[in-house]
């Protein structure tokens, strides 16, 4: 008996060892590629659609932490057109930020790299298409902020508390627009916060991030990735910390916004309202992958996924009696072992055999609407279980 | 902001009387006072001669009266003379400040200069070899005794290879003048010097490695990188600003290291500085001089919080003093 336990505990050190060892190796590698001299030709690439701004291909990206290798994304592949509004949707820690991390390059390395797939860029300022993940830092940071712009969750924190809001709002500004004079960036500045509904924008202007509240940093925040009229803008969960008034009121200037400067935006939240609200086309993600994906329409009257048909199920309807809302059973299964079948299995209401298999391949249910489960395997099972 | 800096320093003349009058009772309660010192082994010197001799230092009053009459000169600056010295305090303490100043102060600039570059470096190079080698160094300062450390240095620098010398503040006999004297004294104070940076380098190093390590997982780094500013200019710039708000507090607070002397750095290398000297009253019960000393000390320390305090609203505007 304690034989046993001690060989249990020395196999569990020797594994420890082991991933110590392996992240030690990928930690080596990525100093060394962060080194390297990137050749143009490395990161040019072809989209599979013109029309689409962002095609995510089959995107991966890890966590190499001393418990082992945490797959926070693992092979997500999704399209945003030119102009459109996809929501990202998911529960907490299913891969949606660190998607748009991603697509930022933002992770925060060593331990998060991107360990796969492509994120091809359709550059139109320079008329070719790129590869986020192979993009070298000096060419990323002409992208970021000018092109692609990101709005965070975090008010409270997303801003420098030892600047004022001017010095940070016209920091991109004057980046990307070196020819710009004093005055005009400060007048742009001012422009960008009355944009977002500031009423008293030079006053502002010299004031410290903690003078504001929290609907006023947001604000802020959203000024500032849409200082330099980016083509994609990714709103992280951008109304999340604020109360539902100002939600409203967010969400409504992003999507004037959004016209105004015709940009395409990824939206990520965990709110099915705002999704039906903003959204053009709408993404599941569950566990690091896309299980679910199609035009908002197919996805919130045609939902296939038995998670989907659950996230749909779980949210408050007005008008409607019911005695407790519906809850999804179980939690998302651990992300260092992820089993070889279906990550949904052991929740699912409908599991059936073969859901013990490998992981279900994607299906198209229509030419936009995608989903990943085996009930839709066969095209006459599809008919049957489809409701 | 002005009537807080009044405010403070009304009420660092009442913590100064406290300290003043704790001070003086403690080091008269000191076995062997300042006559007995000089007496001891005299067998002509009768009872009554240091009953006399006492009255004259002003030794036989009571603890109260004797803080009183001290204080009361204090008050208007007079300091007392020293048992020892035989010169004013002030005058004994000035002499010396200036020694203590040079080798502190210089220690402490460079100290500045290596240990916050070094822990910026560490912390953005985080799990590569550039920072296990800095974070193992200042460990190994942290982790050598002083005495122990200049023991060594003597022995390989000045015994050994001669570069330096083994003691003194200057060549002994040599008449040097102006820039000459300058680099005689410079010379002296190389091994001293390195001493107080090696062993005192690595608190400062680590502070600021763990500060800016903090800082750089912020959200606002993030932002600032999502913005498309350069890594250097995050680091430089945005990081840096934010992990100079505990460095300044506490680099502020080191004010009065700086003249206080080092007792044993001083001593070892026979520099005269008001380190030693503190130490060479109190073994002679020099009442005036400690007194004084200590009072410098404590002058000093308020004044380090204070401008550590206003340091502090000057490069956090969330800090304003109402």
């Amino acid at each position: 008996m304690s034989e046993n336990t001690a060989n249990t505990k020395n196999t569990k050190k020797e594994r420890l060892k082991q991933i110590k060892r392996f992240n030690a190796k990928v930690y080596r590698q990525y100093t060394k590629d962060k080194k390297r001299k990137i050749p143009v030709s490395d990161y040019i690439t072809e989209m599979r659609d013109a029309d689409n701004l962002l095609e995510f291909d089959n995107l991966q990206a890890y966590f190499y932490t001393d418990a082992g290798t945490v797959k926070a994304v693992d092979g997500v592949s999704f399209d945003i057109p030119k102009g459109k509004t996809v929501g990202v949707v998911g529960e907490s820690g299913c891969g949606k930020s660190v998607t748009s991390l991603s697509v930022m390059r933002l992770l925060q390395g060593p331990q998060g790299q991107i360990a796969g797939g492509q994120i091809r860029y359709n550059q139109e300022s320079m008329q070719r298409a790129v590869d986020l993940t192979k993009m070298p830092m000096d060419a990323m940071q002409k992208i970021r902020g000018k092109e692609i712009a990101m709005i965070f969750q975090e008010p409270m924190t997303s801003l420098n508390p030892v600047f004022t809001i001017g010095d940070q709002l016209s920091e991109s500004i004057k980046l990307h627009f070196p020819k710009m004079s004093k005055q005009e960036v400060k007048a742009r500045c001012i422009e960008m916060m009355k944009l977002v509904g500031i009423a008293r924008a030079e006053g502002i202007f010299d004031n410290y991030p903690h003078e504001l509240s929290g609907g006023m940093r947001q604000r802020i925040v959203i000024a500032m990735a849409l200082s330099c009229d980016p083509r994609l803008i990714i709103a992280d969960e951008p109304t999340t910390a604020l109360d539902v008034t100002i939600q409203a009121q967010i969400l409504d200037l992003l999507r004037e916004l959004k016209d105004k400067i015709n940009a395409s935006i990824m939206l990520i939240t965990h709110d099915l309202g705002v999704v039906a609200e903003m959204a053009d086309y709408v993404v599941i993600m569950y566990a690091g992958k896309v299980v679910e994906q199609g035009t908002a329409k197919e996805i919130f009257h045609d939902p296939r996924h038995p998670y989907t048909i659950g996230l749909l199920k779980s949210r408050p309807v007005l008008n409607e009696d019911v005695g407790r809302l519906y809850s999804i059973p179980g939690t998302v299964p651990n992300p260092i072992e992820m089993p070889s079948y279906c990550y949904f299995k052991n929740r699912c209401e409908k599991c059936m055999e073969c859901c013990s298999g490998e992981y279900p391949a994607t299906i198209d249910v229509t030419p936009t609407h995608k989903v990943n489960c085996w009930l839709y395997a066969q095209p006459s099972a599809g008919s049957e279980a489809g409701r | 902001m002005k009537q807080y800096i009044i405010r403070r320093i009304l009420i660092s003349i009442f913590v100064l009387f406290g300290v003043s009058f704790l001070l003086y009772a403690i080091i008269r309660m000191m076995p062997g006072d300042f006559i007995s010192q000089v007496t001891s082994g005299n067998p002509q010197i009768t009872e009554e001669m240091k009953e006399n001799l006492r009255a004259l230092y002003g030794l036989d009053k009571g603890i109260i009266e004797g803080y009183f009459s001290w204080a009361k000169d204090a008050i208007r600056g007079d300091l007392g003379t020293s048992f020892v010295y035989k010169q004013p305090v002030t005058q004994v303490i000035g002499d010396r400040m200036w020694v203590s100043f040079a080798l502190a102060g210089t220690a402490f600039v460079l100290q500045l200069l290596i240990a916050i570059p070094l822990g910026v470096l560490a912390a953005t190079k985080q799990y590569s070899k550039t920072d296990y080698t800095i974070v193992a160094v200042a460990l190994a300062g942290i982790s050598l005794p002083s005495f122990f450390f200049a023991a060594v240095l003597k022995r390989i620098f000045a015994v050994e290879l001669g570069w330096f010398p083994l003691q003194g503040m200057v060549t002994a006999r040599a008449d040097l003048e102006g820039m000459a004297l300058f680099l005689d004294m410079a010379w002296h104070f190389v091994l001293p010097v390195t001493v107080f940076v090696v062993t005192s380098i690595g608190g400062l190093l680590r502070y600021t490695r763990t500060n800016m390590l903090e800082v750089l997982n912020a959200d606002y780094v993030r932002t600032a990188r999502a913005k498309g500013v350069s890594e250097g200019k995050v680091i430089g710039r945005h990081a840096f600003r934010n992990t100079l708000i505990p460095i300044v507090t506490m680099v502020g607070g080191s004010l009065p290291s700086l003249f206080a002397g080092a007792i044993i750095t001083e001593g070892i290398f026979s520099i005269d500085g008001l380190g030693q000297t503190a130490l060479n009253a109190i073994h002679n019960g020099d009442i005036p001089f400690l007194m004084g000393y200590n009072m410098f000390i404590a002058i000093l320390t308020l004044l380090g919080t204070l401008i550590a305090d206003i340091l502090y609203a000057v490069v956090d505007p969330r800090v304003r003093y109402n």
